[in-house]
């Protein structure tokens, strides 16, 4: 993976907005500096769910329009070192900035920090443009259903019209219950049709919720599985091999008591 | 230089001339650009477009109405020798143009991955994805799969070494002596010379590499290996 990094899908809430909160907060964990940037012009989100929405001064279009200067508009995350937010406007659209002029901000922000990580707005057209002006590499965020799958191949195929082929799979939100009864693809399945690297599979959690509504992000939860998933994402991004967190059913309190005593 | 395209408002008409002597790729670009010049007047204009000059083939000429209507919003578009018939004058005999090579477009037209051909065959040695729409005129092979959501529309045969699972249309011109082939035949939907099968999805007997063609107006499929 390159240190710039887009989150795209194509298909809407599956969860492009929680990964970039995790693996920005992930690697700021692991002490790199990085930078979110939110280009969903309009229906921001990220600045939400990592709990920095009432500290949103100056955004991204007013950096564009030159209203202020690019450190004003930062927003540093005093919970973690090094992790800054570069927040989207929400009262524009996202005509108010062109791929050229992401292009070129991205370029500046490259200097200043080890990562920058850009969340991608849901769709195919300006807000997607925008988002990909600029990046080296992109993550495509797929939940294991057909629609999203049929999205991220289209994705997958826009994303190397734009010349980045240096793609790589999260699957999230994957039920491990509904694959066994055959409800669900499976990873294997979800693989053949995209056929690009996976770079990991985050489980369908409960704890995601009360992270977004608290502006916490999950992966600095310890309870969290999709927490945990996130961080060995973040790690396989500085190019640890992590192998896949196993994924079963068994969340018993006597399964958990077997776990804890089976030699590793 | 020879103007390539030229362009001309007359009444409420846009005449659009195109040099008999260019080849088609170059006349495309020259369109495209000299549209693009001027977005600000072409967008969603009501003009009636009337098209005079080289002649075009059917999907050359479906290909420039295409670009007419997505890109500007444009729907009036006629070919002048489809409005009335061609009146004889002069005779006047022109050299062929050189044969140009191929030319694969790049720029802001691959944002929606449709790739216009002017080519005999094509070969594509990638997978073609969901919204990649390959079409021409002759034959096209493709080292990979077909997606679901993307389209393989040739006048001649197709033949994908990989999964079919997107729609193939072999013979789109009409031309019956065509066939579509895989390795994995799973297409949605699979059209030879203008008939649409849906094929049965899961199929138990269904062999590594097969061929679907049209017999007494029927579609088969058959192994490849089975005559």
């Amino acid at each position: 993976m390159e240190k710039v990094i887009v989150i795209t899908s194509g298909k809407g809430g599956v969860g492009k907005t929680t990964t970039t909160a995790n693996i920005g907060t992930g690697l700021a964990l692991l002490g790199k500096s990085v930078v979110l940037v939110d280009t969903d012009i309009g229906l921001r989100n990220l600045d939400v769910v990592m709990g920095l929405e009432n500290r949103i001064v100056y955004d991204l279009v007013d950096v564009v329009e030159e209203t202020c200067k690019l450190k004003q508009a930062l927003i540093r995350d005093k919970r973690y070192d090094g992790l800054y937010l570069l927040p989207a406007a929400q009262t524009r659209n996202k005509m108010a900035v062109s791929p050229e002029q992401i292009k070129e901000l991205i370029s500046q922000l490259e200097c200043e920090f080890e990562y920058v990580i850009i969340d991608c707005p849901a769709g195919i057209e300006r807000g997607f443009k925008n988002a990909v002006a600029g990046a080296k590499s992109a993550i495509v965020v797929t939940v294991p259903e057909v629609s999203s799958v049929r999205d991220a191949d289209r994705i997958i195929g826009l994303l190397s019209a734009n010349g980045i082929d240096d793609v790589q799979l999260l699957i999230n939100r994957i039920r491990p219950d509904l694959v066994k009864r055959g409800d669900m693809l499976a990873i294997e399945d979800t693989l053949e049709i995209l056929g690009i690297d996976l770079i990991g599979v985050v489980p369908e959690d409960e704890t995601i919720f009360r992270a977004s509504n608290l502006g916490e992000p999950a992966v600095t939860d310890k309870s969290s599985r999709a927490g945990e998933a996130y961080m060995n994402v973040t790690r396989r991004i500085l190019g640890e091999d992590v192998p896949l967190m196993k994924l079963d059913t068994q969340t018993g309190f006597v399964s958990r008591l077997k776990n804890l005593f089976q030699a590793k | 230089m020879q103007t390539i395209v030229a362009i001309k408002g007359v009444d409420d008409k846009l005449e659009v001339y195109f040099n008999e002597m260019a080849s088609y790729p170059s006349l495309r670009e020259d369109l495209i650009q000299k549209l693009q010049r001027n977005k600000n007047f072409f967008l969603n204009s009501d003009a009636k477009v009337v098209i005079s000059g080289r002649n075009l083939s059917q999907a050359q000429r479906r290909e420039i109405k295409r670009i007419f209507e997505m890109d500007y919003g444009i729907s009036n578009v006629y070919y002048a020798d489809e409005i009335k018939k061609m009146t004889e004058t002069a005779v006047m005999y022109q050299a062929a143009p050189e044969a140009e090579p191929p030319q694969i477009p790049t720029g802001e037209l691959e944002l929606v991955s449709r790739e216009y051909f002017d080519a005999k065959s094509i070969f594509i040695a990638t997978t073609v994805r969901s919204g990649q729409r390959i079409e021409c005129e002759g034959d096209i092979v493709v080292l990979g799969d077909v997606n679901p959501g993307a389209e393989i529309i040739a006048g001649g045969s197709i033949a994908v070494f990989g999964t079919l699972r997107g729609l193939a249309h072999a013979g789109a011109g009409g031309r019956e002596d065509v066939c579509v082939a895989a390795l994995y035949m799973k297409p949605k939907q699979l059209r030879l010379s203008g008939r649409v099968v849906m094929p049965e999805e899961n199929r138990k007997d269904a062999a590594v590499g097969e061929i679907a063609q049209l017999v007494e107006g029927k579609v088969v499929f058959r192994p490849i290996n089975r005559k």
